[in-house]
């Protein structure tokens, strides 16, 4: 049990990284860029989700 | 049937997190990036680009007590120093990263306070796609500092370049001259 709650941890201290440099990098993208990949990372967790789906999650 | 179904929304996914990869990458590199090369006596610096961009000021060299006042993003500016009899070389270098010809107006001037102390140029510039475009100009240190500002008194002043509606900083502070 123990060991799940640190891969947890593990796994949302990765997010909150990527999400924070991510986070930085749009700061200086251009408003086109920024729409498009809205709409990828839109596209990508709804796929995403769509395969788990599938999968029976 | 379902396998494949569920293996095209993997590719699918897949497909998505590239692009989003291509689009942080393309669009870091099209723009309009400008970079000024400072050549005065033997020493020369480049303000790169980024320098812009920043939300403080960049030091050229860093000072010893560094504490940086913050600054609205996209106004960073660049501090140098500089000896009283120098001749300051400027190149100011636009890089045109983008699919058509860039056109601007520039204009540079040398300012104190809250006042203009001089024109240096005033051009319109254009740089066809993928490609670079400069400008050159000298500031006379000697001709610039007033009499009335005695040797052993600094002086500061700021090189404004206008690019349309976009404003670059440079400050200069000329260092007293110290008697022995």
């Amino acid at each position: 049990m123990r060991q799940w709650v640190l891969y947890g941890f593990g796994i949302l201290l990765c997010l909150a990284g990527i999400g924070f440099l991510a986070g930085e990098y749009v700061k200086y993208m251009s408003e086109i860029g920024k729409l498009l990949a809205l709409l990828l990372t839109v596209g990508m967790f709804g796929f995403l989700g769509k395969y788990f789906q599938e999968l029976g999650w | 049937m379902p396998t494949k179904r569920k293996n095209l929304y993997l590719y699918l996914t897949i497909v998505c997190f590239v692009a989003l990869l291509a689009i942080f990458i393309v669009d870091g590199y099209l723009g309009v990036y400008d970079t000024v090369y400072i050549t005065t006596g033997e020493q020369s610096w480049t303000v790169e680009a980024d320098v812009w961009q920043r939300q403080y000021p960049t030091y050229a060299p860093v000072p010893i007590e560094y504490a940086p006042m913050p600054v609205e993003v996209g106004k960073g500016f660049y501090i140098m120093s500089a000896n009283r009899e120098d001749k300051i070389s400027f190149r100011y270098e636009v890089d045109n990263r983008l699919f058509s010809t860039y056109k601007a107006d520039i204009e540079v001037s040398v300012w104190h306070g809250q006042q203009k102390v001089g024109e240096l140029i005033a051009q319109p510039l254009s740089v066809s796609a993928f490609d670079k475009g400069q400008l050159e100009w000298t500031v006379d240190n000697t001709e610039l500092v007033p009499g009335s500002i005695l040797p052993e008194q600094s002086y500061n002043y700021t090189v404004i370049i206008k690019r349309g509606e976009i404003e670059r900083k440079i400050v200069v502070s000329i260092n007293p001259l110290v008697s022995k």
